[in-house]
């Protein structure tokens, strides 16, 4: 979905995104926003962790 | 049911395994000083090699069961026996990783093997120094080791670390007769011929010796006077039927023989200690931890015990005969 | 550092027992590790996996090897060092210690030999179920020592009677407060410390371009399981924190830097300190904004509890215990970064070919061993000045050994301590270099009978049995 931006934008957005998703799941994890979201965001980290790793070759097509 | 008897036993037992197993591979080691041709040498360590380093469980099993079912006993005897007992355990570390190394690093051999063996007679230099300082006597006041961590190295338990040496070259060099031919079967016999009496005559010192300078020791006499004598005498015979076999078929007599020896002169302390766990001081019941803690200890070794001399049972029937002289193949990478 | 009895007799048990955590963290990783990748292997029957079992294998025995020898001290050293520590403490951990020594022995002398040499001996099944047994062996053995360790932090089930203890409740002593928290976190302080150690190998592999199959397949599993792990230990982490703030507050209060009784609200979360503890302030102190508050405090304004909030004479030393925590905490958060990392390259289908990552990955190798050290270093200082919370203070446990001997033999293990670990390093280095293709099939350490399963040997053995010599 990315239109023609100039690859800086590009790349400051491949770092933006994972780290502040990871930053939020972090804090989410060690409890900032209470025992029920930390439970919940482990549960989605390993649970998304685990589908990803199974369904997405990491590179392109081969192993 | 007497726990304290119970685990004093096992810790008994421990320490007996561990010297009649480990003694013949501290004796091996240090006779690698003594043997200047190198492929005797190999031929020496391959006899060791397929179960040397097993043998040290019972001596961590022994320091275990101190520490579970006497605690008081061992926090008088780690502080008082401090240097022997750091010495020894860095003597054992050294031989393994020289072990290693050795066979790692060609070139390197000879340096290796001589570090080798200095950890082997290190290490039962020490074990005889604690045994001496153990019957010279720990100064204890209470539950604290009074002393000084120097006393351990006065005359009698230099004299005892020398018996003790000198009765792991006589099981070293028992085993070498067994397991190897010649030439490092004549050589094991020429060793015996000259060890088994130097050996005999410095037990025989330190025997008289501390009749001296333990009283705790006169007193055990007076109290088990036929059991002592009886082996006594067991010793001395096993001593003599050792002699008569060195270099005879078949070779595991003289190995069978030391091994009744040396068993012998370990049933006479114990009972010349009994049932003191810091002769002569502490006796096994003012040591004790709790009866629980003990019934744990025992339960865990009981489970374990068989299971470990199954094992060790196995690895030397694996290795039964003669060890190859090419030694145990698979060359290095 | 003075010449006093006291402190030397715990610089050299924090030496022994730092060097030797190293090498049975190394074994409960790996051993886990080995047992799925064999697992694996009997399932897909990738010839890949068995590669990376071999591989592995050599260096899981060498360090099973130097973790038994220096583990040996230790059974020794907890009376050499600090005797009324043993005379106190036996009765109730010293059954732990023993059955964990016992368990040791057990898997030991039944399965390892199997599993280090046995593997063309045996049948596949036999050899994944001694594989399997190593592994749950190791996580028993440490379950044993966390009980025992945790008992120190968090005592219970003992009373003081006539200067002795006495245990009056057995299953307390056991399970103790903190004891089901902290062996979690130590479990997967070891799976995490496997992990990077695999994810780097295979990195370090794939940057130069040899053994690809090998290394990205390394890579994979590495970065997947160091995921997971690594999201599950910051979570059992704040658990565990707030389990000794309630049991053990003197060392969380050291462990973040602040010392007024209530910090300042919004508080900062301190990376730099200069602790000053006579003083009892902060010569220097460089933090976060507002993250203090966040993080301890769970909201903005949140004010944290500080150092003077105990009594001098039973406070840690906070430059210790604040910096072993900040070092386990910052891999933590690095872990964390190559996680989320991992899975945004793997999204991107460029989790081999990044180069940056892989050298992060490189990076992290040993990131495992050193956040283990960081955490036992908050654990035990943090303790301070008690070796048993509450009850006995360490330098009334000190054994009567003078000080010029505990340096003398503080000195010989030092010396030779690095000679095990250069040995150990010396052994990696190499299997490393040779790369996976020529890892043996059975593992290399020479002496024992672990070597004699080698087929060479073996063949040797019934030959020369045969012979009837």
């Amino acid at each position: 979905m990315l239109k023609n931006l100039s690859s800086t934008f590009a790349k400051t957005l491949n770092f933006l995104v994972p780290s502040l998703v990871g930053a939020m799941f972090f804090f989410a994890i060690i409890g900032v926003f209470g025992l029920r979201i930390a439970v919940a965001g482990l549960l989605v980290a390993v649970i998304g962790a685990v589908v990803l790793v199974r369904r997405v070759p990491a590179e392109g097509g081969s192993r | 049911m007497d726990m304290p008897l119970l685990c004093a036993g096992f810790a008994a037992l421990s320490v007996t395994f561990y010297v009649l197993l480990d003694g013949f591979d501290l004796g091996v080691g240090a006779l690698l000083l003594l043997q200047p041709h190198e492929p005797s040498r190999d031929h020496m360590v391959d006899s060791i090699t397929p179960t040397w380093d097993g043998n040290e469980t019972w001596l961590i099993m022994t320091g275990v069961t101190l520490l579970a079912a006497f605690p008081i006993a061992y926090g008088i005897l780690m502080p008082a026996l401090y240097i022997p007992i750091i010495v020894m355990l860095l003597a054992l570390g050294l031989r393994g990783v020289s072990f290693e190394f050795r066979a790692q690093m060609k070139p390197y051999r000879r340096r290796w093997d001589v570090i080798f063996a200095i950890g082997s007679l290190t290490a039962a230099c020490m074990q005889g120094l604690i045994l001496g300082a153990m019957i010279e006597g720990i100064s204890v006041d209470g539950v604290a080791f009074s002393g000084s961590v120097f006393d351990c190295f006065r005359p009698f338990p230099w004299l005892c670390a020398l018996c003790v040496l000198e009765g792991y070259v006589v099981l070293g060099g028992c085993w070498l007769q067994f397991k190897t031919s010649a030439p490092l079967h004549g050589f094991s016999v020429r060793v015996l011929r000259i060890t088994l009496p130097l050996f005999l005559l410095m037990f025989c010192i330190a025997a008289g010796t501390s009749f001296f300078i333990q009283p705790g020791i006169q007193t055990a006499w007076q109290a088990h006077p036929l059991l002592l004598g009886t082996l006594s005498c067991t010793l001395l015979i096993a001593a003599l039927i050792l002699f008569c076999c060195i270099g005879k078929r078949p070779d595991i007599r003289p190995l069978a023989a030391a091994m009744v020896m040396i068993a012998a002169g370990i049933a006479g302390l114990a009972i010349l200690v009994f049932p003191m766990v810091v002769p002569f001081r502490v006796s096994i019941w003012s040591a004790s931890s709790s009866r629980l803690s003990q019934i744990f200890v025992l339960a865990g070794a009981i489970v374990v015990t068989p299971v470990v001399l199954g094992y060790s049972f196995f690895a030397y029937w694996i290795f039964r005969g003669k060890t190859p002289k090419k030694g145990w193949g698979g060359g290095y990478e | 550092m003075s010449l006093n009895p006291a402190t030397l007799a715990r610089v050299q048990f924090a030496f022994t027992v730092s060097f030797h955590i190293i090498f049975p963290t190394m074994s409960i990783g790996l051993a886990m590790f080995l047992a799925v990748i064999e697992g694996l292997w009997l399932k897909t029957r990738d010839a890949l996996y068995l590669q990376i079992y071999r591989f592995w294998l050599s260096i899981f025995a060498m360090g099973f090897g130097v973790g038994v020898v220096t583990g040996i001290v230790l059974s020794f050293e907890f009376g050499l060092g600090f005797a009324k520590f043993a005379q106190l403490a036996g009765p109730a951990i010293g059954p732990m210690i023993a059955l964990e020594v016992l368990t040791s022995f057990f898997l030991e002398a039944g399965f390892l030999g199997i599993m280090l040499f046995g593997m063309h001996r045996v049948g596949p099944k036999l050899h994944f179920f001694a594989t399997c047994m190593v592994a749950l062996g190791t996580l028993l053995s440490a379950s044993w020592i966390l009980s025992a360790n945790s008992w120190m932090q968090t005592p219970d089930g003992v009373v003081v009677r006539n200067g002795r203890l006495v245990v009056v409740n057995w299953w307390h002593v056991l399970n103790n407060p903190s004891w089901l928290f902290r062996l979690p976190h130590m479990l997967s302080a070891a799976y995490l410390t496997a992990s990077f150690l695999v994810a780097g190998v295979g990195a370090w592999y794939l940057l130069r371009g040899k053994h690809l199959a090998f290394a990205k397949k390394s890579v994979a599993l590495g970065t997947a399981f160091a995921t997971v792990l690594i999201a599950g230990q910051v979570f059992i982490g704040d658990l565990l924190y707030g389990k000794m703030l309630k049991y053990q507050p003197p060392k969380m209060q050291a462990a973040e830097g602040f010392w007024a009784k209530e910090s300042t609200s919004p508080a900062p979360y301190y990376w730099v300190i200069l602790p000053d503890q006579k003083e009892q302030r902060n010569r220097f102190a460089l933090g976060i904004p507002y993250l203090g508050s966040i993080w301890l405090t769970h909201s903005l304004h949140g004010r944290v509890e500080g150092l003077k909030n105990t009594p001098p004479d039973r406070q840690p030393i906070m430059g210790m215990v604040f910096y072993g925590f900040r070092i386990m905490y910052g891999i933590a958060i690095l872990m964390f970064a190559v996680a989320t990392s991992s899975l945004w390259l793997r999204w991107k289908h460029r989790l081999y070919t990044t180069t940056w990552f892989l050298r992060f990955l490189v990076a992290m190798t040993p990131s495992g061993i050193i956040a283990t050290l960081g955490g036992w270093y908050v654990a035990e200082t943090g303790r301070q000045p008690w070796v048993i919370f509450g009850l006995l203070r360490t330098i009334d446990a000190v054994s009567p050994v003078p000080a010029q001997t505990l340096l003398a033999t503080l000195i010989a293990f030092v010396c030779i301590y690095t000679l095990f670990m250069a040995a150990f390093l010396f052994f990696v280095v190499r299997i490393i270099r040779r790369g996976p293709d020529s890892a043996p099939a059975h593992a290399e350490a020479s002496g024992s009978l672990k070597n004699a399963f080698r087929p060479q040997v073996l063949d040797n053995v019934n030959a020369n049995a045969a012979a009837g010599r």
